[in-house]
């Protein structure tokens, strides 16, 4: 067993006192995560921490109570496997009073009704959820709105036309396709007129997926005028939130719930699908999303990577308050310059005191393996904000350079995390041999929030065995699987942003 | 400082005995640190309950969770976090500071001193940002560095630098008044 090296007092001091380099943060944290002998040192060095815990002792008393008995947990539990079976919708009356538990118990059962099916019976989870959909879909306003795209131009529709409605040319072109392959186009985001579609189809194949809150339906036709069709379900109220529909390679319709119109809605005038979708004439200034695009992309022009502690928040009023938490005073003038010409941008420094403690001498880590990994976390954290901030959705709606901008953005990252990817490896491998391969490698599309767990935990393994030098033990194959299967989840999202 | 929860679970334990045993030994702590984040009591229990079945629906339907502590905090963050924004309230947290500051006003020279500490404590729960909270409540509660970064989904070296900033801002106030 090896023998076990302390850090030195300074050092455990210099972790509370100093920005050390992250490399070194990380690699004294993982020691005090596994060493309580270090942990009681700590307490000793820095007896801000006792006093933290003292004043938290003293405030529980008044702390508020959960004002019922907390639930059964079992019994609970059992609920959501009977409700597996008969899923009550969610939603309650007006004016009744709410158990704690039913919250909960609501949106776990409707999770579980969406999770629970046996895995391959994809189509029986396809039907109860359109079946569940169409009894929970609500009364739409004559204000409802549809957003429209193909590759050939954009638009605004109401989400029910009526025979009334009057239609712009290259609609009656959609509708005719719509007709022709059996799609109900008058009411198109609706679980109704998807099932109603499925129904006719003969043979098909379906996937049903489930992703931020929202489970989709993707079914691929044998025949039919529509190739494929996807139709995408917000899981808190099984509201449709989108749809997807392949004719062929180079024909297909997007819908997206579009805000309500205010006044009566008419569809808008045609635009080429590479512009913006068309805003009320007033509306010139950049939209919220376009500004906070713009302001990662002055963070990326920083050159710091993904492994600055750089906080965007975009606040209510559509303010964006950026935070940077570890540059010096040279880069966050960098920042500043970077950030002019982005409106209503605020950059926060919560301890401005504390400047002339920034920017730590070297950046560079304790070790090549830390570094690789630590930057492999960095971008796959970049990536997963990227995604989470801008969806689908958000992403129609900026302008063709703001997408661009973003693809480029996505593309670039995307390949440098294989790249980072790539140098791990090899630097492991010089240590020990390495067998890069996994079990089982995920089903389905890659996306940012599984590199994301993936990379998070290569991350952790690579630290804690460099760290704790235990780099022969029982993890060493364990994160040869897990960086086999983040390699295949970063090549295949790779492919997809480049697409 | 608060033990961590054991993880001796049974690998041949069901979903329900595991997430039974977690909520058991956890969920004061996951209501505590919703607290802590600025959501009321109601709120806050509603969450916790929520976050630990869907534990269990994740467990049953085969997930794969390292910790199922961590995910069950970040679960609850993540709920807590967008129940925040549509609420907006202030923080029922601050104001149990406040309560216990005003009951010790008048008590003897030991407390004076608990008093003094818990002003700093006030001060820094108020300027520092909402990460650097959760991260020192997450610690106070006994969450390894690891497990607090999976929480906030941030890099350990992050959760570092958090607490870092959270320590030193309480020291400063206290120095202040000395």
């Amino acid at each position: 067993m090896p023998e076990i090296e302390h850090p030195t007092e300074e050092l455990l001091l210099a972790l509370f006192e100093e920005q050390l380099p992250a490399a070194e943060v990380e690699h004294l944290l993982a020691h005090l995560d596994s060493c309580q002998i270090c942990e009681q040192r700590v307490s000793l060095i820095e007896p801000a921490f006792a006093r933290y815990q003292r004043c938290r002792e003293l405030i529980a008393p008044r702390l508020p109570k959960p004002p019922q008995p907390w639930g059964d947990i079992v019994a609970e539990m059992q609920k959501v496997e009977r409700a597996r079976r008969t899923v009550p919708m969610p939603g309650r009356k007006r004016g009744t009073v709410r158990p704690a538990w039913m919250g909960a118990l609501a949106a776990a059962v409707l999770v579980g009704a969406i999770l629970f099916w046996p895995h391959g019976s994809s189509e029986l989870r396809a039907d109860t959820l359109l079946l569940k959909a169409r009894s929970a879909s609500p009364r739409r306003s004559p204000n409802s709105r549809l957003r429209v795209r193909t590759p050939r131009f954009t638009f605004l529709r109401p989400a029910v036309l009526s025979d009334a409605t009057s239609e712009v040319p290259e609609m009656d072109a959609i509708r005719a396709q719509f007709a022709a392959a059996h799609y109900d186009w008058s009411d198109p985001l609706s679980a109704g007129a998807y099932a109603n579609w499925r129904a006719k189809i003969a043979h098909r194949t379906v996937e049903v997926s489930e992703d931020r809150g929202q489970s989709t339906i993707r079914t691929v036709a044998d025949g039919g005028g529509i190739a494929e069709a996807s139709l995408t379900l917000d899981a808190s109220d099984l509201s449709p939130v989108s749809a997807r529909f392949v004719f062929s390679p180079q024909d297909w319709v997007e819908i997206a719930k579009a805000p309500d119109a205010s006044v009566e809605v008419r569809p808008l005038a045609s635009a080429p699908a590479d512009a913006p979708v068309t805003q009320p004439a007033s509306s010139v200034e950049p939209s919220v999303a376009e500004r906070e695009l713009m302001t990662r992309l002055a963070i990326d022009r920083l050159g710091a990577g993904a492994g600055e502690p750089i906080d965007v928040d975009v606040e209510p009023d559509g303010r964006i308050v950026v935070t940077p938490y570890r540059l010096g005073e040279l880069r966050e003038s960098q920042l500043r310059a970077n950030l002019q010409g982005v409106e209503r941008v605020t950059v926060r420094s919560p301890e401005a005191s504390e400047r002339q403690e920034e920017a730590p001498a070297s950046l560079a880590g304790a070790d090549p393996a830390i570094d690789a990994s630590n930057a492999i976390a960095s971008r796959a954290h970049l990536l997963s904000q990227l995604a989470e901030r801008f969806p689908p959705v958000t992403e129609a709606e900026l302008s063709p350079a703001a997408r661009k901008d973003l693809r480029e953005m996505r593309v670039r990252h995307a390949r440098a995390l294989e790249g980072d990817i790539d140098t791990l490896a090899r630097v492991l491998a010089q240590n020990r041999p390495l067998r890069l391969s996994a079990s089982e490698l995920p089903d389905g599309d890659p996306v940012p929030k599984a590199l994301l767990e993936s990379a998070v935990a290569v991350n952790r393994m690579v630290t804690s065995l460099y760290a704790e030098k235990a780099g022969e033990g029982s993890a060493w194959p364990r994160l040869g699987e897990e960086l086999a299967r983040l390699r295949y989840l970063a090549h295949q999202y790779s492919q997809e942003v480049q697409r | 400082m608060v033990p961590p929860v054991s993880d001796d679970l049974s690998p041949k334990a069901t979903a329900q005995q595991r997430v039974a045993a977690l909520y058991s030994a956890a969920r004061d702590g996951v209501y505590r640190y919703l607290l802590a984040l600025g959501l009321d009591a109601a709120r806050a229990q509603e969450v916790t309950q929520d976050a630990f079945l869907r534990l269990y629906v994740a467990l049953r339907d085969g997930a794969a969770i390292e910790d199922p502590k961590a995910w069950v905090y970040r679960v609850a963050r993540n709920a807590g976090v967008d129940s925040l924004e549509r609420i907006g309230r202030e923080s029922p947290y601050s104001a149990a500071i406040a309560d216990t500051i005003a009951s010790l006003a008048k008590s003897p020279e030991q407390e004076l001193i608990e008093k003094e500490w818990l002003e700093g404590f006030q001060d820094a729960m108020r300027s520092l940002s909402p990460q650097q909270r959760a991260c020192l409540e997450l610690r106070g509660q006994g969450l390894q560095y690891w497990q607090i970064a999976e929480v906030l989904q941030v890099r350990t070296s992050t959760v570092g630098e958090f607490l870092r900033r959270g320590i030193k801002q309480m020291k400063r106030w206290n120095e202040c008044q000395k």
